[in-house]
């Protein structure tokens, strides 16, 4: 029975480290191109028309990827004043529902994004004339990954609000409220 | 209906939803009360961040945090100790002159809380200091940052207002280092008062040496801003070369920096940017349903109605983001207010730089103030002490960076003067 609590645990934290290592190469990826486009024009006298392309599309990417890391750290950009002055239980219950909604959000956006993607098929980029599906797709993916990350938080804080674990909702509520 | 989706928004926000889903229920919200297309979000949402000029934002990040993990803000204070260390408060002034040379290569006032800061928090304390005061001069001035070119919080306001990046970087020029000018003088006359240690003058072989030692790190801005200037170069090429430049500096002459450490600052960075971009993309749903529901132009035509004169509406603007600044974070303010406010501004005959530099220099006031002083946060913790102590202490820098404030909201030439020269009047 442990064991099949540890597996779903450690893929998580195996797509946690994909995710993590994928926003890093994007970024230098993204660096990278820049630069081959400046020394394109300067020293090949040359301008390449595909690395603009590629480079908005590595930072659409790394948007959704980066957005997923952010939100298996629970590391969102948020307003904590009021849940910061909240009784301990009162706080948990509300991370709860904030992570619930975040979910639901999620699932939805990636719905609409996968409807999109499919469109948006069969139209090409400008320079690289791919399909403008390699840009909406990975999307759909990242917000997939931020809506299961966000559902599995919900159900980490409410088993620690059910199980009634003081220590365990203190642990819990210094990791997800007191962030900053 | 302005009024619906402002309270809308900041009550979703109070429940400290992150900022993201709170745009994106309001997007929900909108799909039911005004019938919008439920594609348009998801389309707003992808498609706003294919942009050139947003690339710019991960790269003058990723920029900052090499030059963090490079070691270099050690030599940028061993540099500014040799110039002005020897002055009364001399460290409260090395701390100040540090933060505006690594303003020239950093876009964020938390990088140069957080890396800066852990440097100069130390040193004050090892030489006297009180804790809470050398954490409150360091977040004092990790403020002048985003407003001395390059900054992340420009690139958004100049993408969001749709001005001229390059107006926008100099015209932030001037004003930062009138805010350095006025921290400067704060500490000076707080000195007068407090007993606070001087470390020995040097000579000046020793300045020149640190002088030599810091040069790379002094040639960046330079650099940027001429490569800005010439015109060769646009915003998101100049950080990418910045990037490259910070990544050599630490390989060829901090051999101690590992691949790890700037491995782990990519980390930190992807990870930032994530979190950035998604509000980022979330603000074109929110643009887009201001727009449609003709926000802007109704706010517009009301203010016009009262008949507030330019000087009148320019206070309480400032005067809602000092609160606004107290709850929210920068990004959030600028992506939920601007594009409400920016064309208002234009409207009144107000020049849209100008207004942005105000806006700007108005939430880094806000960036010490309590609540959701995030700059209190970040050095609170860095000198081991309250929040509470450090925002008391801040207090002084607090009020005369409002005085500033002030000073640039009302005289517009002093934000104008530079891009003006560069690139002609205003249109």
């Amino acid at each position: 029975m442990a064991s099949g609590r540890q597996l779903p645990k450690r893929l998580m934290r195996l797509i946690g480290l994909v995710e993590e290592t994928l926003a890093v190469l994007l970024l230098i990826g993204i660096s990278a191109v820049v630069l081959l486009q400046v020394f394109g024009r300067y020293i090949f006298v040359n301008p390449f028309i595909w690395p603009e392309e590629l480079t908005r599309l590595m930072l659409v990417w790394l948007t959704f990827v980066g957005a997923a890391a952010v939100t298996r750290r629970g590391a969102h950009i948020a307003v904590d004043m009021l849940i910061r002055r909240l009784p301990p239980v009162t706080a948990l219950v509300l991370a709860t529902l904030v992570e619930a909604v975040t979910a639901g959000t999620f699932v939805w956006v990636t719905l609409l994004a996968a409807r999109l993607a499919q469109q948006v098929m069969p139209l090409p980029l400008a320079a690289t004339q791919w399909s403008m599906g390699v840009m909406v797709w990975p999307a759909v993916v990242g917000c997939a990954l931020i809506a299961a990350h966000a559902l599995i938080r919900t159900v980490a804080q409410l088993r620690a609000l059910l199980t009634g674990d003081d220590a365990a909702r203190q642990e819990i509520l210094e990791r997800e409220v007191v962030r900053s | 209906m302005i009024a619906l989706y402002g309270l809308g928004l900041l009550a979703l926000l109070a429940t400290s939803l992150p900022v993201a889903v709170c745009i994106l229920l309001v997007g929900v919200g909108a799909i039911l009360i005004a019938d919008v297309p439920h594609s348009m979000i998801v389309e707003r949402l992808i498609f706003g961040l294919d942009s050139f000029l947003l690339i710019a934002i991960p790269l003058f990040l990723f920029m900052g945090n090499l030059m963090n993990a490079s070691g270099i803000t050690a030599r940028i204070f061993a540099f500014a100790q040799s110039l002005v260390g020897h002055w009364n408060a001399g460290l409260a002034q090395v701390n100040v002159v540090s933060s505006v040379i690594f303003s020239g290569m950093s876009g964020s006032a938390l990088a140069d809380a957080a890396g800066l800061g852990s440097i100069e928090i130390k040193a004050m304390r090892e030489a006297g200091y009180k804790p809470a005061y050398a954490a409150a001069i360091t977040a004092a001035s990790a403020t002048i940052g985003p407003v001395i070119p390059p900054s992340i919080a420009a690139i958004l306001y100049a993408f969001i207002a749709d001005v001229s990046i390059g107006r926008m970087f100099l015209a932030g020029i001037v004003p930062g280092f009138l805010m350095t000018a006025v921290l400067m003088a704060t500490v000076h006359w707080r000195a007068r008062h407090l007993d606070l240690p001087r470390t020995p003058r040097v000579d000046g072989r020793t300045r020149l040496r640190s002088f030599t030692i810091a040069l790379p790190a002094l040639v960046c801005p330079v650099v940027l801003i001429g490569g800005m200037r010439s015109g060769a170069f646009t915003a998101t090429e100049l950080a990418a070369v910045g990037v490259l430049y910070a990544a050599l500096l630490g390989a060829i002459f901090h051999r101690d920096v590992s691949l790890r450490d700037l491995w782990s600052a990519a980390r930190e960075t992807a990870i930032t940017a994530g979190g950035i971009m998604l509000i980022v993309a979330a603000a074109h749903v929110f643009a887009w349903i201001l727009a449609r529901e003709q926000i802007p132009q109704d706010l517009a035509r009301w203010i016009v109605d009262l008949g507030l004169a330019e000087w009148q509406f320019l206070l309480v603007v400032n005067v809602i983001l000092l609160i606004l600044g107290m709850l929210l974070d920068t990004t959030a303010i600028l992506i939920l207010v601007a594009p409400v406010l920016a064309p208002v501004a234009v409207a009144l005959g107000l020049d849209p730089v100008h207004f942005g530099i105000v806006m700007i220099v108005n939430m880094m006031v806000g960036l010490l103030t309590p609540p959701v002083g995030m700059a209190l946060f970040v050095v609170a913790r860095l000198a081991d002490t309250s929040v509470g102590a450090v925002a008391r202490e801040a207090l002084p820098y607090v009020a005369t960076l409002l005085v500033t404030l002030l000073v640039l909201t009302y005289v517009p030439g002093i934000v104008l003067f530079l891009p003006d020269l560069v690139y002609g009047g205003s249109p």
